[in-house]
Parts: C-alpha cells; structure tokens; sequence
C-alpha cells in the first residue's frame, strides 16, 4: 500500500484521538516505528493490521471507522489539501459526483504510484445515483462513503448514502447508493482556485 | 453563408473573446475578460487603444490584424499609456465575414496562476472545456507532492547525519574513528586496564596528494590501514583521527621492546610503495609511544598529549622513526 494511505490513516487517528491512542495502535499492530512516509510503499499487510489494531483501541468497526477516515480527509484542516483537490471536480455537488468517474485518472495523473480502485457511477434519474468501485479488498467504499457525505456538505447539498458490497472470488465490489435529496440545503463552504497557491 | 451566434454562445464557448468592427472598435467582450480588466471599460474603444500586440512585431494599425488570420499573437492589456507587463494574454484573431471585422480570442497562457490569484477567478470563468483548470489542479497537487517528497529527503538527510555521528567507524578505511577511540580509551583508563598508546602520522602524506590526487591519497590511507591491522592483533583497537594521523592501543602490553619492534614493522610497511595509475607513492611514519604504567592515574588526554609529544620528538629528529614518551624528563 502506498505511504500516503497509511499516513492518511495514521493523521486521522492522531488529529481524531490523539498522539497516545496511535501510539497505542502501532504498538499492537507489531510496527516498529510510529510514522509512516507519504512516498514510500509499504507491504499490504501492513495496513491490514494497523486498521484491525486502530479498529479494536478505538472500540469502533472497520467500516465505520473508515467512514470517518473519508469524513476527515474532507473536512479537516489539516487535510484542506484534499478537500480542494476535490472541489476541483466541480462546480456543483452533481458535477462532482460525475467527477468520480474521472477519480481514478487523475490520481494518476498526480501520484502515478498511488492505486486506487477505479470508480463506475451511474446516475439512475431523480436525483439517485450509485457509485460502484472494484477493488481485491474490502474497505475503499466505507471510505467514499465518508467523502461523498463530506463533500456534499462542503458543496452545500443533502444526501443519503448506503454502503453494501459483495464478494466474487478475491474480487470485492461495493455499491455506494447516494441519493441527492437537495442541491443547495444549505449554505456550502467557498471554493477559490487561487487558495490553494503559495505566493 | 455563415454562422450567426447569439452574446451567451460566444460567452460561454469563448469567455474571453473580443469582437472588433470592421473600423477597429471594440463592439463586445466575454465576460471573463471583463473580470481581468476591472474599471475599463473596453466597449467602444479602438481595440489598438485597449490592448498592445506584443507579438508579431510591427501591429501599429488595426489593418495590420487583417493580416494575422490564425497566427499567435501575446497581448497585454494598456491602461492609459502604460501596458500590463505581468499578465501577457495568448490569443488569435480570425477575420468574420466580408466586412463584419475580426474575432479575437484570448486566452491567460501561461500567465494563469498570476491571473487567477490577483482577479480571484472560479472554475466558472473558463469555458468548460477549457482543461486550464486541470492544469491548475495539477499545479496544486504537484505541489503538494512536491512538499511531502521535500520533507521526505528532509528526515532521510536527518537520519543519515545522525548514523552518522553516532557511528563508530571511519567510513573510508574502516577502522575505528575518533569517537570510538574515545570511548575505548575512557573505558580502559576507568578500568585501570594496563595498556600502550601508540601514535602514528604519515610522512610524506601531503605529497602524495599534490603530485598523484586525492583518489591516490585514498590508496595510500586504505593501504596503511591494512598495515597497522596486520601488525597488531585482533584485541588490539586501531583508529584514523585526523586526515593521516592513526592512534593504536595494545591492551595489555607494556614491553617497550616489543612495541619497538611494531613500530619498526608499521614503518617497513609503510614504506613500502603504493603503486596508483602506474606511479608509485612513498610515504613512512613518525611514531610517538606512551604507557599507562607511566602515570599513577592516566588519562585519555593526558596520555594522547605525551604520545604527541613523543611523536614530534620523531619528526624533529628525522621522521621515519619511533619514540617512547619520557615520563619526568
């Protein structure tokens, strides 16, 4: 798994719950070092573990854990970086979603070394949409989940999500059902393209 | 037979697209050129008043332009006399029909991120198909990459430093390095371990260097380190301090003539040449020998200084050449 998983994974659970409760989770998972590297590979494995120990230190399952994972890559400000990268997916919270498609392509595009599934949306009318992502492990969809939930915040619109997901040999795919029942429920956070450039 | 097209299809498929009258006058505008020109105001204008060509050369008069059909033109926009030289424009203008004038699209080039920071734009002031801002996306990504990768190398550089100087060998010949040795020699003084100090300083060394080179100067140093290993034993603790100056412990062993005997070995070894691209390198030893038994309580620098002493004692009398520090004299 790439660094930047495992360090985003490592953020959230220090900015979440603090120094000593990571601290506490590498210990468990058998690490013999506290910080992970954004641009260094680590063994799958490795990942696998720390969100079994995080899972079991903080009381909380997987899935829903990883919810919040995707929640706080959006929404805190130590993360502002991601939320503006997916702003740039447009204008709007439907024009984001249609974005998701292209997901996948421009994280390559940005780190080609960091794979993640790729992302199929189908817009089913009304205001209902669902997003499919394929992946060999369980786990990217209660992600998305917390995104797309964030995100829409961000943008100021109103959804519902449901996660279900089904396995077919080593092939995991989950379903992320997200229904839009507002565009504008309430007043989203700005979007500038210059605010994200040094000076 | 042309075309007709409404104000909003040109606003949207060109929004910063200008068009001129036949006579050079600004007759519309899109709306993201409005957004970068604030408080001028362009329609009505001679488009020769409002806006400088910078390239081609030589565009004094709007006829000029008819000229230009399809080429690349880098524009600024004026104001008063001056010209905006901080944010060159890229366009191309493409003559209407018959004598309906010219169309101007302009785009911000490569002056982007300067244009989006001072006018503040959105992803709504570009046409949609216009991937400048992915391009602006990939800025920000990149930097940010960029930095993760910076403090990345940041911490490697840290780590090495710190392996560094906790390391407790010479990187290049292999022995034991200064810190190494002086930790030895504060065990064995604290331990009252009998022991004999034995300093070496190349002669010649500095020769070597400025006639064959530094890599010459290298074999040489690697050379010597294989002697002062294979005269002493393995017990024994031989460390490189300075460029060619070598300290050498014998623990345990505080016969005279015995380490005479070494130090006549080392200085042979020394002695003879190291051959580097064909050309031999001649270098030998001056040597300075301390005991531990000497002193009712050693030192490390006490011991080390008298070994000095000794060693220049050496030097003075002809180098190539061990003494034993004289205790009281």
């Amino acid at each position: 798994m790439f660094g930047l998983i495992n360090r985003a994974i490592q953020k959230f659970v220090q900015d979440s719950y603090g120094d000593t409760k990571w601290g506490e989770i590498t210990v468990l998972a058998g690490l013999d070092f506290r910080e992970f590297e954004s641009m260094l590979p680590y063994d799958d494995a490795m990942t696998d573990e720390v969100l079994r120990s995080a899972a079991l230190i903080l009381d909380k399952d997987r899935d829903a854990l990883l919810e919040d994972l995707g929640a706080y890559l959006v929404t805190h400000p130590n993360m502002e970086v991601v939320r503006r990268l997916l702003r740039y997916g447009g204008r709007g919270f439907e024009e984001f979603l249609l974005s998701l498609d292209e997901l996948n392509d421009r994280v390559k595009l940005a780190i080609p070394d960091l794979e993640i599934p790729q992302i199929a949306l189908q817009a089913h009318g009304n205001g209902a949409f669902s997003l499919k992502a394929v992946s060999q492990r369980s786990g990217y969809g209660a992600v998305l989940e917390g995104i797309v939930k964030a995100v829409a915040d961000d943008y100021g619109a109103l959804v519902l999500t449901e996660l279900d997901s089904e396995k077919n040999g080593d092939r995991i795919t989950e379903h992320l059902k997200v229904e839009l029942l507002e565009v504008s429920f309430s007043q989203g956070r700005d979007f500038k393209l210059a605010g994200g450039m040094r000076n | 037979m042309g075309i007709h097209l409404p104000h909003n299809v040109l606003d949207t498929l060109m929004p910063m697209h200008v068009l001129v009258t036949a006579d050079g006058v600004i007759s519309q505008t899109g709306p993201s050129l409005q957004k970068i020109t604030p408080g001028l105001d362009l329609i009505g204008h001679a488009f020769l008043d409002m806006f400088y060509i910078a390239r081609p050369f030589g565009v004094r008069h709007f006829e000029d332009i008819y000229a230009l059909d399809a080429s690349k033109l880098r524009v600024t926009i004026k104001s008063g006399a001056r010209h905006d030289d901080r944010l060159f424009l890229r366009g191309s203008a493409m003559r209407l029909q018959a004598d309906d004038g010219v169309i101007i699209n302009l785009s911000l080039g490569i002056s982007v991120v300067e244009a989006v920071r001072r006018f503040d734009l959105s992803a709504a002031d570009f046409a949609p198909t216009d991937p400048t801002v992915d391009m602006l996306y990939l800025i920000e990504v990149n930097n940010a990459a960029f930095g993760e990768s910076k403090k990345l190398n940041l911490r490697l550089q840290g780590a090495k430093q710190q392996a560094e100087e906790e390391a407790l060998t010479d990187a290049l010949t292999g022995l034991k390095n200064r810190r190494a040795l002086d930790m030895t020699l504060k065990n064995l003084t604290e331990d009252k371990t009998p022991f004999a100090l034995m300093n070496v300083d190349l002669d010649y060394f500095k020769a070597v260097n400025d006639t064959h080179g530094h890599a010459a100067g290298d074999l040489v140093l690697e050379r010597v380190a294989e002697v002062l290993c294979s005269e002493t034993r393995s017990t024994d603790h031989v460390a490189r301090v300075g460029g060619d100056e070598f300290v050498v412990i014998f623990e345990g062993l505080l016969e005279l003539e015995m380490l005479g005997n070494i130090a006549k070995r080392i200085i042979k070894g020394f002695e003879e040449p190291v051959h580097f691209e064909g050309e031999a390198c001649h270098v030998s030893a001056s040597i300075g020998v301390t005991l531990s038994s000497f002193y009712d309580q050693p030192t490390p620098d006490r011991m080390l200084g008298d070994a000095d002493a000794a060693l220049y004692q050496s030097k003075k009398d002809g180098r190539a050449r061990h003494t034993v520090f004289e205790p009281g004299a």
